[in-house]
């Protein structure tokens, strides 16, 4: 297919170059110095002003993080990262922690207007009631603000950053850090919990449904910084809540590290739906550039009836590696994962799912949408496994790659293990182009290629952009379209 | 693919008994084994190399479900060949040209076969003429292989002519009968001329309670608008070992039919390659894992598309009792050439007991855009549904079992295409049925 004029247009607008995020803001900023040691983890504990055991947390992690060696069973390829050639810290230089919005950096709050993210308050509530989130705001290590935290307490809600956390509520953190994901648990897990600096926190109280969605955004803005944000979400007795998570970076030639931990404990009856939009940048159209996305996220269905449900759309980063997991503990639980995974330039993500069936007549769903593009190199990797006394264990996965271009890579790797007779598994896996067939069912109608297209791989995904929340999905279905133009045609 | 992850550098650690005794047992018989000096050296290379290398372990990808390191205890010494005139069980009844191979001895070669135009020759006489074949394609791993090029003093090599269609199935039968303890090595292979067409049956069969150790190679190679079907049955004893590698490739307009049926042996393992050498060429494989007690049993297929209009089917069926367990992994790659690609995988595993298990892993690596993949993989016991239908129809609740795990399998057995070899195939399933159909686990 030539490209037509209109394509090309449209490409020169929306370009992999043209990330819409890009910007950088100019912001004095207070940073650790270069490299990793022992002092810079009491740095960052005694910035946080943490308490004892936590340091004492952070340095046992980071003592058995130096014995670790980087993992590389993924389908990645990248040069070695040099982690003392990095900044574990830096954060915006204002006074004291902000006491309310108007202490906050103006720079600050213009650089999330320009991101859309709706941090004054006021604004939203003069918006439509029912669309109202709130919003912790993550910029480089530090949270910025946590909105509409006044109503969310009357319900009990704690909503907070977890450096405040540790400080307000340190029985809730140390009962539940580390109990999902441990501090052990792998390379970045571990680098994480010796240098986490921000990230939510997050506690529903017993029988509480939670009154608005939650949201976080995360930017990274410094050069040289990697993000480092751990987020613990637990959810109470009967409770439910919709977490949102954001994320963006400005455009730069040198790469950046992001490695971070998402905890959830989801107890009795509990309910909780984490949903993530990944735009970190992705590099330029050279491959130069953009965010290393290595993320640890876990949840854990620890009480009966518990669900959890991961939805992610993942747009950005040059590397994505990255496997939202649940363990299936809790008699009768439910984990679910749906995924849309666009790669297009020089991208390569290797994403997928974990679903750990532990407990009695536990189930799990996964669907998982793959879209490569450019070079880009695009693989699904998903665990099922049936503990021996998980009877009555059900999964039914479902992997779909689409193929956009002759230069691109898609791949499924799933590990199917039943140690349980009565576990039913079903997998099945697709990979292919739009056909031809479909293309001129479109264009016989009147549509042009670039809408034939859009339709089409609009419709792929459609399972899993049904599963996001309302403000999820009309920037879903934008980013998918900038995500993908380029390779159109 | 073996050598291109970064897990599989590492630093080694002690050898083991097994490892060991590879390096002693060379450096006794190393001398004694026939071939030439360019055998020899290539013989002396490969033992160096497994030296290196050392048994495989989970933590290197491919053998993330079969831990061969831990599980090889010991390497027996190889098997001193045996005179004992003796038939094989498997597939004795059918009719075919029957190659007998007594404990890695001298194969016994049929009457009549080279009045098919097809030549026949034994290991040994490949080796005089100093050829030993220690590079094989992309995907076959080295490990096994290597102590197969250190150690292998028989098999057959069959070459069937330019336009030959061999009348009836070539059959080697491998009989083991060591008393005690012993390696076995072998290696077969068989080429297929343009526009020729065989069928080659492969048997393993051996006695129970002894722990010795087959380790078989073996190459098919089809040539352009040729047809192969190598069909493997391989019922070793419970306490031996068996590991096997195979490659093939298949040329242009070419067909290949592999049909592992595994229902022998404590452990075993299964590595086949599957490349292509020419364009609209077919590939097949119709696996069956019948596994009980505490087997484990691995079949691990590698299809590499390199070329375009290439169809590859796989289809694996795993019938699971006691605590056995199953391991298929399956991986399709399609390179970037290789445009109008139809790779369909399928594996399902049937599991009779609480405590078996079944491990699937079907990868798909795809580069080149214009192709239709897909795989599917389902694990569970017998469909309640299916179960009550025949039930309800008066058969009990026995014969109803049985009739759903023969039809299961049985699918599997038909997909090879030869009727004959389908039949017997569908007798052993019968009588493992009627071993392993019992009561509802646990109750």
């Amino acid at each position: 297919m030539p490209a037509v004029q209109e394509t090309i247009e449209q490409v020169r607008e929306i370009d992999v170059d043209k990330y819409k995020y890009g910007f950088f803001t100019d912001i004095e900023s207070e940073k650790a110095p270069k490299g990793l040691s022992e002092e810079i983890v009491r740095f960052i504990s005694a910035k946080k002003g943490e308490p004892e055991w936590m340091l004492e947390w952070r340095l046992e992690a980071y003592r058995r993080w130096r014995t670790m060696t980087e993992p590389a069973w993924a389908k990645l390829e990248y040069p070695k990262i040099d982690f003392e050639d990095l900044y574990y810290y830096a954060a915006p230089k204002t006074a004291v922690a902000p006491k309310s919005l108007d202490e906050v950096d103006p720079e600050l709050l213009a650089t999330y207007a320009k991101l859309g993210i709706p941090l004054t308050e006021q604004a939203v509530l003069a918006g439509v009631e029912g669309a109202r989130v709130a919003v912790d705001a993550v910029f480089d290590s530090v949270s910025v603000v946590t909105t509409f935290r006044e109503e969310l307490s009357k319900h009990g809600i704690i909503f907070c950053s977890i450096s405040e956390a540790l400080r307000e509520h340190p029985e809730l953190v140390r009962k539940y850090l580390g109990s999902v994901v441990p501090a052990s648990d792998n390379f970045y897990a571990t680098l994480n919990s010796a240098v986490f600096s921000d990230g939510s926190f997050v506690y529903i109280p017993p029988g509480v449904r939670c009154p608005m969605e939650l949201s976080t955004y995360f930017r990274i803005n410094e050069r040289d910084t990697g993000q480092f944000e751990r987020t613990l979400l637990i959810a109470d007795k009967g409770s439910y809540v919709s977490y949102l998570e954001g994320c963006t970076a400005p455009m730069r030639d040198e790469n950046q590290l992001h490695a971070a931990v998402v905890e959830i404990v989801a107890l009795d009856d509990a309910e909780v739906k984490y949903s993530t939009v990944q735009n970190w940048y992705p590099g330029n159209k050279e491959g130069k550039g953009g965010i290393y996305n290595f993320v640890t996220k876990r949840g854990d269905c620890r009480g009966k009836n518990s669900k959890i449900s991961w939805t992610q759309v993942e747009t950005g980063s040059a590397i994505t590696w990255k496997y939202p997991s649940c363990i299936l503990r809790g008699d009768n639980s439910r984990g679910e994962f749906y995924s849309i995974a666009v790669s297009n330039g020089h991208q390569q993500v290797d994403s997928g799912t974990k679903m750990i069936h532990l407990g009695k007549n536990t189930s799990s769903r996964i669907i998982s949408k793959g879209i490569a593009a450019g070079v880009s190199q695009n693989t699904y990797r998903g665990l099922v496994s049936a503990h021996a006394k998980a009877t009555g264990a059900r999964n039914f996965t479902q992997c779909d790659s689409l193929l956009i271009g002759d230069r691109c890579g898609a791949h499924t790797v799933p590990y199917i293990e039943a140690k349980n007779s009565s576990a039913q598994f079903e997998h099945e896996a697709t990979t292919s182009k739009i056909s031809d067939d479909q293309m001129f069912y479109c264009t016989q109608r009147g549509l042009s290629d670039e809408q034939a297209v859009a339709l089409i791989v609009n419709g792929f995904v459609r399972e899993v952009l049904q599963h996001l929340p309302m403000e999820f999905m009309v920037e879903t279905q934008k980013l998918i379209g900038i995500s993908l133009e380029g390779s159109v045609g | 693919m073996v050598g291109d992850t970064g897990m599989n550098v590492e630093v080694r650690n002690k050898q083991t008994a097994a490892e060991q005794a590879a390096s002693d047992q060379f450096a006794a018989v190393s001398g004694s084994l026939p071939g030439t000096d360019a055998v020899a050296a290539t013989r002396a290379a490969a033992i160096r190399r497994f030296t290196e290398a050392g048994l495989p372990h989970r933590r290197i990808e491919e053998w993330k479900y079969t831990d061969l390191r831990g599980a090889l205890r010991e390497l027996p010494a190889p098997a001193v060949a045996s005179d004992t005139p003796i038939g094989p069980d498997t597939l004795g009844e059918i009719d075919a040209w029957r190659i007998v191979i007594v404990d890695g001895g001298e194969p016994r070669l049929p009457d009549g076969l080279a009045g098919q135009g097809i030549t026949v020759e034994r290991l040994s006489e490949v080796l005089a003429a100093g050829v030993l074949e220690a590079e094989w394609p992309e995907g076959t791993p080295s490990a096994m292989l290597d102590l197969n090029t250190a150690f292998v003093a028989s098999g057959v090599t069959l070459r069937v002519p330019e336009g030959v269609h061999v009348d009836k199935p070539i059959h080697i039968a491998c009989v083991t009968t060591v008393p005690d303890a012993a390696s076995i090595y072998l290696r077969n292979s068989v080429e297929v001329g343009a526009g020729g067409s065989v069928t080659v049956a492969e048997t393993f069969e051996g006695p129970d309670g002894i722990a010795y150790v087959v380790n078989t190679a073996t190459r098919v190679t089809v040539a352009r608008d040729a047809q192969a079907t190598w069909v493997k049955v391989q019922r070793d004893g419970n306490k031996a070992v068996h590991m096997a590698t195979l490659a093939s490739d298949v040329g242009q307009g070419g067909r290949l039919t592999l049909a592992p049926y595994t229902t022998g042996a404590a452990l075993s393992r299964n590595q086949f390659a599957i490349a292509f050498a020419g364009e609209h060429a077919e590939a097949n494989l119709a696996g069956v894992h019948l596994l009980c007690d505490r087997q484990l049993g691995d079949t691990t297929l590698f299809v590499d598309h390199a070329l375009p209009h290439g169809t590859s089917k796989e289809l694996f069926k795993s019938v699971l009792d006691d605590e056995a367990r199953g391991v298929f992994q399956g991986k399709i790659i399609v390179r970037q050439d290789a445009q109008k690609v139809d790779g369909r995988m399928m594996t399902q595993s049937l599991m009779l007991s609480e405590r078996a298990e079944a491990d699937n892993k079907p990868e798909l690596e795809i580069y080149a855009d214009n192709v239709q993949c897909g795989h599917g993989a389902t694990s569970g016991r017998i469909d309640e549904d299916l179960l009550f239908y025949l039930r309800a129809r008066g058969i009990p609740e026995l014969a109803a079992k049985a009739l759903l795990i023969e039809a299961f399998v049985g699918e599997a057995v038909t997909a090879i295409g030869n009727e004959a070899i389908g039949e017997a195939l569908s007798e052993l399933t019968h009588e493992w049925v009627s071993r392993h159909s019992h009561q509802e686990p646990g109750s």
